[in-house]
């Protein structure tokens, strides 16, 4: 099983054979520590400010990070735009469905019109499903969580 | 048949010699250098006569109100003796009180009440350098020393130092420990810089790229970053060794260190550190293994937080800084593991006779987190199933320990708050025959189960948490009430509790470590008649063997047993090194040495072999780095190489870090997603140290595949 970290920016990242939870978070540490100041002589001016780790990122279970607070917004706003990339891909579908119809040659008759309020009911998808998203605190639920309107 | 090597011109054998170098009762500290030891020719002054060896000692003497420095051949001898004529000598004016000395490149770095000497022969003879770079530094000089009082001294190796035009090698850096003063030392860097750290001092190396100073004030063992990086005074100060935990013994007499492994000579006895690693601090890099060993006993090795480390030479004495002492029930018996050795195994197990504490906090609120177990044990076989150790609440529904059965197995019980999971260490195990078990719980949901180093079983069963404050009795050799499952046929020894978990490399180095103190007379102990005290402390840059040198005794480790104890040459012992078979030693009386015998047919024919290897350069036929990859759910690494962690972008884009990273962005990377999908490199994130990929399905929408392959080729930053 692989060690997990979930970011304060809610994504995550995944410890790989070259790597250890202490080492990527002390280098993460490091890395937003903003150094001291010193003066010609090498006195301190201003002391080193090192961020607390637990501020950065921090080590997490599989099971824990599905309602991890950093990872559950990062989590829905990718479920949202998977969700707008399928709806596209559909859209698309009803741009040249239209066009049949405006040629009334559509495979099941369907007119203009018709066509139309398919193509304002994906137009709603998004707005429908951050609604809906927002009321999820699972990932695995966000994940599932497919609009009617794409099913 | 024996056969008999006879000499012959240009083919000689090297004769073993010994001998004093020099009958002085003033010496104070000594270092083998040279080019054999840097691992690296001095393209400098070969040709000048009687300069400089490939292997020399270099020797410091209190003369009065100067320093005295000689550098003697240890590549010569005649008759069976070394040559008693140095190479060099230099005297150092007005250095009235030497304190140490360190060599490297050529370069030797000298300590005193009055700052840093540097003397090297690269401008053709011995002599103090007051110039340039490396020179002789004080509180006077430009830069400066935080103060003059140097007590301790370094020299070494950056990772990625300059080359030095004197040698054609690396150009060292150097370290000094200061006695007084806000400052415990300072990195003495290629670049001429001198970057301080707060505190008291004691001693210092440099190892792996890193200084590392032991501090007296705090008793611990602090490390920079790495050295190329270091550009300011207060350099990132990360804990490696404090007297918490990692817990062992400080560097109050001397230090030494190869690789990630550091030997520590203190006045309570010999402290041995193996490093996980040299980043993070204390908190965050917990997994060091450390050692305490003094005349009494040998603690093995404790792994990071440790929480009691038991049945190391007393039935009742925690050896951890935990002292959680353990309750004597009746009399347990004491007697050692193997005839004529040194460590006590303890056994006579029953209800009346055995071993137990109250519960603890340092074990009865362990919840998910991590727990490791380790002991030792021979047994005959139990008639049920007995406890050799662990903890558990009256209603046995929390218990964390190690089992032996009836059968022969041994279960690794981690019953918490959610099920009771038993990790089975299978075969007859109760073979009159000693045996290390390690049982390791990453966290609830994960452990891991070790039988003589080796990795027998796993599982990932969440038993859930292991807490019951207060209500957690701890036993070894018995049930933790005091009462039943008494481990009546087993002998235990060296029994340790931690709350850091080791990893499988740790687990095999430290029972190879160990094991050799079961076998029938191994010593594993200081040697000493008199004292615990350490005066210094060296280890082998060929061997990894620990010399240690106390007033009375020269010990050398293998692990943590004796491998031999060379008779001081006369008075008392003071200092000594290692290099291979070879022994430097000052005692109160002169500097002695003595050397193997070497067949120098066979040295040059294994030089020649070595060298075949280096015009190859880097390989850029090979991948430098693979990965299998889902990023599904949270994403889950199948299998991959030089791989440091892969981050999650958002749908469909995940980077991937390297461990090593490449040498610039010119490397290739080819990719391929599952046919329902398409993977592309994200071309404004292909860096160094990282790529970004991202996979898209046939409607070209962000997606989240599983099964992705990715591999890097080019050059890496280390090659």
């Amino acid at each position: 099983m692989n060690e997990l970290i979930v970011n304060a920016d809610g994504t995550v990242t995944v410890v790989g054979d070259a790597g250890s939870v202490s080492g990527i978070i002390a280098e993460a540490v490091e890395a937003a520590t903003i150094p001291a100041e010193r003066d010609i002589d090498g006195n301190e001016v201003t002391p080193e400010i090192v961020p607390d780790a637990d501020t950065l990122m921090v080590e997490v279970t599989a099971e824990d990070l599905k309602t991890h607070e950093w990872r559950l917004p990062k989590a829905r706003t990718e479920r949202l735009e998977q969700i707008r990339g399928v709806r596209n891909g559909k859209l698309k579908e009803l741009d040249v469905e239209y066009q049949m119809a405006d040629e009334g040659v559509h495979p099941i008759g369907h007119t203009k019109a018709q066509v139309a309020v398919e193509k304002k009911v994906l137009r709603d998808v998004p707005i429908e499903a951050q609604a809906k998203l927002a009321t999820l605190e699972n990932t695995d639920d966000i994940s599932a969580y497919v609009p009617n309107a794409l099913k | 048949m024996s056969v008999t090597k006879i000499p012959v011109a240009g083919l000689a054998l090297s004769d073993s010699f010994s001998g004093v170098l020099e009958t002085n009762a003033t010496f104070v500290d000594q270092a083998i250098f040279g080019p054999s030891v840097d691992g690296k020719s001095w393209n400098g002054k070969w040709g000048v006569e009687s300069l400089y060896s490939s292997l020399m000692l270099v020797t410091i003497e209190d003369a009065g109100a100067d320093t005295q420095v000689n550098i003697w051949d240890l590549t010569e001898q005649s008759a069976g003796a070394p040559s008693t004529t140095p190479l060099g000598t230099v005297t150092l004016s007005g250095d009235a009180t030497p304190t140490s000395v360190a060599a490297c490149m050529g370069y030797i770095i000298v300590g005193s009440e009055d700052g840093t000497s540097i003397i090297d022969p690269h401008s053709g003879s011995w002599a103090e350098r007051t110039a340039g770079y490396p020179k002789s530094l004080s509180t006077s000089t430009l830069p400066v020393l935080a103060d003059n009082d140097v007590v301790y001294v370094c020299a070494g190796l950056s990772d990625q130092p300059p080359l030095d035009p004197r040698t054609g090698g690396p150009m060292p850096c150097f370290g000094v420990s200061y006695g007084t003063g806000s400052r415990c030392g300072s990195l003495i860097k290629y670049d001429g810089n001198v970057w301080d750290n707060n505190g008291t001092g004691e001693g210092c190396v440099i190892s792996g790229g890193k200084i590392l100073i032991s501090r007296s004030d705090i008793n611990a063992v602090i490390s920079s970053g790495p050295i190329d990086a270091t550009i300011a005074d207060g350099w990132a100060g990360t804990v490696l060794i404090i007297n918490d935990f990692p817990y062992t013994f400080d560097a109050e007499n001397a230090m030494s260190m190869q690789g990630d492994f550091l030997a520590n000579a203190s006045a309570s006895g010999l402290g041995l550190a193996k490093f996980n690693g040299l980043s993070g601090t204390g908190a965050t890099t917990p997994s060091a293994a450390t050692v305490t060993i003094d005349r009494t006993y040998n603690t093995g090795y404790m792994v990071g937080d440790i929480r009691g480390a038991w049945l190391a030479n007393s039935a009742t004495t925690d050896r951890s800084y935990k002292a959680n002492t353990l309750t004597e029930n009746g009399t347990v018996t004491e007697a050692a593991v193997a005839s004529g050795a040194e460590l006590m195994g303890y056994s006579g197990f029953s209800d009346s006779n055995n071993l137990t504490r109250a519960s603890d906090a340092d074990w009865d609120v362990i919840g998910t987190g991590s727990a490791y177990m380790s002991i030792w044990f021979k047994s005959t076989g139990e008639s049920g199933t007995s406890r050799l150790f662990g903890f558990a609440n009256s209603g046995n529904t929390v218990r964390f320990g190690i089992l032996l059965q009836a059968d022969g197995q041994l279960n690794c019980l981690d019953d918490g708050a959610t099920a009771s999971v038993e990790t089975f260490l299978t075969g007859v195990n109760d073979d009159s025959v000693w045996h290390k078990a390690d049982f390791v719980r990453v966290s609830s949901t994960e452990r891991y189960a070790y039988l003589d180093g080796v990795l027998k079983n796993s599982n990932t069963t969440d038993s859930g948490s292991v807490s019951d404050s207060g209500n957690l009795p701890f036993g070894i050799g018995i049930d933790p009430s005091g009462s039943g499952s008494s481990a009546a046929a087993s002998t235990l020894a060296l029994a340790r509790l931690s709350a850091t978990a080791p990893s499988a490399t740790q687990i095999r180095q430290m029972y190879d470590a160990e094991k050799g103190m079961f076998v029938a007379s191994a010593e594993c102990l200081l040697q000493s008649g008199s004292t615990d005290a350490v005066l210094d402390v060296d280890v082998d840059p060929l061997t990894g063997k620990v010399l240690v040198t106390q007033t009375d005794a020269i010990t050398i480790f293998d692990g943590l047993v004796v491998d031999s104890k060379p008779t001081v040459n006369s008075g008392s012992s003071e200092k000594g090194k290692l290099w291979g078979d070879l022994r430097a030693e000052q005692n109160s009386a002169n500097a002695y040495v003595t050397a193997p015998a070497v067949d120098q047919r066979q040295v040059n024919e294994m030089v020649r072999g070595l060298a075949s290897d280096l015009p190859a350069g880097p390989d850029l036929s090979k991948a430098k780095a693979w990965i299998r990859f889902s990023m599904a759910s949270s994403g889950t690494i199948n299998g991959s190489y030089n791989v440091k962690s892969i981050t999650d972008g958002g749908a469909g884009l995940w980077t991937i870090n390297f461990g090593v990273p490449f040498k610039s962005a010119n490397y290739a990377v080819v990719g391929m997603a599952p046919d329902d999908a398409i993977m592309g490199a994200d071309a404004a994130n292909v860096l160094a140290g990282s790529t970004t990929v991202k996979v898209r399905d046939n409607a070209s929408s962000a997606y989240d595949a599983t099964g992705n392959y990715v591999v890097f080729f080019g050059e890496l930053e280390n090659e």
